[in-house]
């Protein structure tokens, strides 16, 4: 895994995104300390400064409250990279040791997580996050909690249709016939063997989460004011978009390049991990 | 002096590997000549199939051609050889059903080629297609036409892939380990198969093989390469009579050990029994289809004996293996393991005095833990928990199987064939088990490293007191180690006795086949 970690780094398409992310978190946790209109995070409003172009003294310009858009679009960071990780370890967590016990037991074990987990598929991406997060109440954590519920089955996919194919790999037969259990094999060979397909998984679904937690906040059910979240900012300022173009653009722009990072970090993790591609380029 | 078919003059290839370049060929040198058989022989990475590929034109990608230069019939084709492929130069692979695509039918593969080489009509290619069928040997071609290649056996398949490259007429045909992956006596009738086309259509061939003893039936020349080197070339029986090349005398020295001439037999005055295997019977099930594996398998194995089982793939003997390990549950019959004071119980679950090395090396190792924790693992299974009695243990154990402790760190992916399996024979001795499952422990390792391996058992045998059951499909091996043979055939063991009756006197036809393509093979 160190040497993974390694190559990655030196990976040209990783780093840049890479790049982007870690400065992405630096700043919005560093912006309540450094930006002059800090007291706008908090909910501050001065509807003289309202609705001003972008310009030295507000570089992203303002909105129709005269707050600053730069400082509330970096400090948005913070909530959404909490949506990125909390929703792929809640899912990892849920799905992977399920899909785990699935492949490695089989039987009548299998097919009761498996169509459990085949409901929750049936449904349309978008249509159970919401519904889970409206039945919760609106916030931030309920996102989390909605988006991950709803995506936990696709993990229990992946850890199931590895531990199916390496439980008859011959290292498993013979761990099996020095007499270990199936705990054991699931730990020392099963999901050592797993990992790199499901981090390839997290990584990209880190991104997906972000956009539909964009998403969910734009239609009222995530952040609630005054919280800063980039779909919250897209939502607050949709009514001024055509006369004010960058009180939507700048928010939008970053949802973009976030997502856009954590994909490509994802295909770049699927390039490394692959070890029929690791001896080459 | 018949005439240069192709010539290779000074050839370097060069592999792009992470920042710096490999040589794999290094001043290859070499003709060949039209009509002749060449045999292209060196163990597994000594750069045959590289060049084989450079033949045709299909170096991998990050790798290039740096010096030298090609002449086909005396007209330079350095560059440019791919229009030669597919209608000059025919290739056969090792694996057929990675060679045919699994998605069409034959008969439409057949199609393609041939349209695509000659602009035959649909009916007309078919026509020629059941034609070559008909050559190859393969009865009923009509209803082998229509399907698809995972319904065929390997060596059906192997004789379809030798009859589409035919098929195109070339001049020149490659055969890379075209018979490795298959069976004694399936391998003998394909290389047959090439040398009967060969002469009637008059085509050079270029047969890659590790297999010394098919080249030096088949070949007219042979060429022995060894780390991108040519090291040797010459006619067959001068390559086995008189070898010039040090690489050369050991390659053709490790076939002679292998052949066993010399055939011990001590300590066989003690006869106690260690373990009765009795009426096994499986059953496997698919598509609601009952297949027999095994039927009624009865076998003793006495104590420090090697007892062999021979069969080809398909015969149940890997069955056999996972029941008496028991990680695969018999449907009938038992399996009975005899203690030191005779006492005796038929056990169900698997037992730590049983231990078993398989024949992928690789596969029989998790690429995410290191030697020491592929060794330690039988121990924390059966409950070690002292962390310095593990290490002591590990070492010595490493050690029995003439390993260096300073490999334990490393993992399996950074060992060679050889060191793999000894690791795999490692796990299987740290508990010190009486009875040692081998399941074609050498048949995936290069002749020369195969020898070594063989000679560590031997020994290991001797000073651990071990018992082996040792499965093959190589006649030759078990001629060399085994005290007593069983032959499995069709999930039943047909014959079984002392291993010099059955070569000498076998009873079933089947046996008597067996035996006689090996030593057809071997004159």
């Amino acid at each position: 895994m160190h040497m993974a970690l390694q190559s990655i780094l030196s990976r040209k398409n990783a780093m840049i995104p890479g790049v982007f992310l870690l400065l992405l978190l630096f700043s919005s946790v560093l912006i309540p300390y450094v930006s002059p209109y800090a007291e706008d995070i908090r909910g501050a409003v001065h509807f003289e400064a309202g609705n001003q172009g972008p310009s030295l003294q507000h570089w992203f310009g303002t909105d129709a409250a005269g707050r600053d858009i730069f400082t509330l679009t970096i400090r948005a960071g913070l909530s959404s990279l909490k949506v990125a990780l909390g929703v792929v370890i809640l899912a990892v967590l849920l799905g992977v040791p399920l899909g785990l016990l699935a492949g490695t037991i089989g039987r009548w074990v299998d097919e009761i997580i498996m169509r459990i987990t085949d409901g929750f598929l049936a449904f349309p991406p978008l249509i159970l996050p919401l519904t889970i997060t409206a039945v919760l109440g609106p916030s931030l954590n309920n996102v989390i909690i909605g988006i991950a519920v709803s995506w936990f089955p696709w993990y229990v996919r992946i850890a199931r249709s590895q531990a199916l194919v390496i439980r008859s790999m011959d290292y498993v037969l013979l761990s099996k016939s020095m007499g270990s259990g199936n705990i054991h094999v699931m730990k020392k060979h099963i999901l050592p063997n797993s990992l790199s397909p499901i981090i390839v998984q997290a990584s990209i679904d880190a991104g997906y989460a972000i956009l539909i937690s964009a998403g969910l906040s734009f239609i009222g059910l995530g952040a609630q004011p005054p919280e800063a979240e980039w779909g919250l900012l897209i939502t607050q300022s949709r009514a001024q978009f055509l006369n004010h173009w960058w009180v939507v653009t700048f928010p939008g722009l970053f949802i973009v390049g976030t997502v856009l990072s954590f994909n490509m970090i994802g295909d770049e993790l699927r390039n490394v991990l692959n070890p029929k591609l690791a001896d080459q380029s | 002096m018949k005439e240069h078919l192709f010539l290779f003059e000074n050839i370097g290839v060069e592999i792009q590997r992470k920042t710096k370049p490999t040589k794999v060929l290094n001043n290859v040198n070499l003709d060949i000549q039209e009509g002749e058989m060449l045999g292209l022989i060196g163990e597994t990475g000594s750069g045959k199939s590289m060049f084989a590929r450079l033949i045709i034109d299909l170096l991998p990608e990050n790798g290039r051609l740096t010096h030298g230069q090609i002449l086909h019939r005396s007209t330079n084709c350095t560059d440019g050889r791919s229009v030669l492929r597919g209608r000059k130069i025919a290739m056969v692979f090792q694996d057929p059903m990675q060679s045919l695509n699994p998605v069409q039918r034959i008969g439409k593969q057949f199609v393609i080629v041939l349209q695509k080489r000659f602009g035959y009509s649909n009916e007309r290619a078919y026509l020629e297609a059941c034609d070559w069928l008909d050559k190859v040997q393969i009865s009923n071609p009509d209803n082998i036409l229509n399907r698809f290649p995972h319904q065929l056996s390997g060596g059906q398949m192997q004789r379809i892939m030798i009859a589409l490259s035919m098929a195109v007429k070339p001049e020149f045909l490659i055969a890379d380990e075209a018979t490795t992956a298959l069976d004694a006596n399936i391998k003998l009738e394909i290389i047959e198969l090439i040398n009967s086309l060969r002469n009637e259509k008059n085509t050079t061939v270029l047969f890659i093989s590790h297999d010394l003893l098919i080249a030096r039936r088949y070949c007219d020349r042979i060429a022995v390469m060894n780390k991108g080197r040519i090291v040797e070339i010459n006619k067959t029986i001068d390559i086995f009579s008189h070898p010039k090349h040090v690489y050369t005398k050991t390659l053709i020295s490790g076939l002679h050990k292998l052949m066993g001439k010399s055939h011990k037999k001590e300590e066989q005055a003690e006869k106690k029994i260690l373990m009765s295997v009795k009426n096994i019977k499986k059953t496997y099930t698919a598509n609601k289809e009952n297949t027999y594996a095994l039927e009624h398998v009865s076998l003793d194995i006495y104590k420090k004996e090697t007892m062999g089982i021979i069969g080809e793939s398909g015969s149940g003997k890997t069955t056999l293996a996972k029941i008496i390990l028991n990680i695969l549950q018999r449907d009938f019959g038992s399996v009975i393991l005899f203690n030191g004071d005779g006492s005796k119980k038929n056990i169900t679950r698997p037992n730590s005095r049983i231990g078993a090395v398989f024949q992928d090396p690789l596969g029989s190792l998790n690429p995410r833990m290191t030697v020491s924790d592929i060794v330690a693992e039988p121990l924390i299974v059966s409950g070690w928990k002292n962390k310095l009695e593990i290490e002591e243990k590990i070492e010595k154990t490493i050690n029995k199987v003439n390993l260096e402790t300073d490999l334990l760190k490393r993992f399996p992916q950074m060992l060679s064939g050889g060191q793999r399996q000894r690791v795999s024979i490692a796990r299987a001795l740290v508990l010190q088990p009486d009875l040692l499952v081998l399941d074609e422990p050498t048949s995936s390792l290069d002749i020369h490293v195969q020898g070594i391996v063989l000679d560590l058992l031997k020994e290991l045998q001797h000073l651990e007191k071990l018992t082996y059951l040792f499965i093959s499909h190589d006649l030759g091996v078990l001629a060399k180690v085994a005290d007593r043979v069983a032959v499995l055939y069709q999930g039943r063991i047909i014959e079984q006795g002392i291993t010099e009756e059955i070569l000498y006197n076998p009873r079933e036809k089947y046996t008597e086949k067996l035996i006689s393509a090996f030593f057809d093979n071997n004159i």
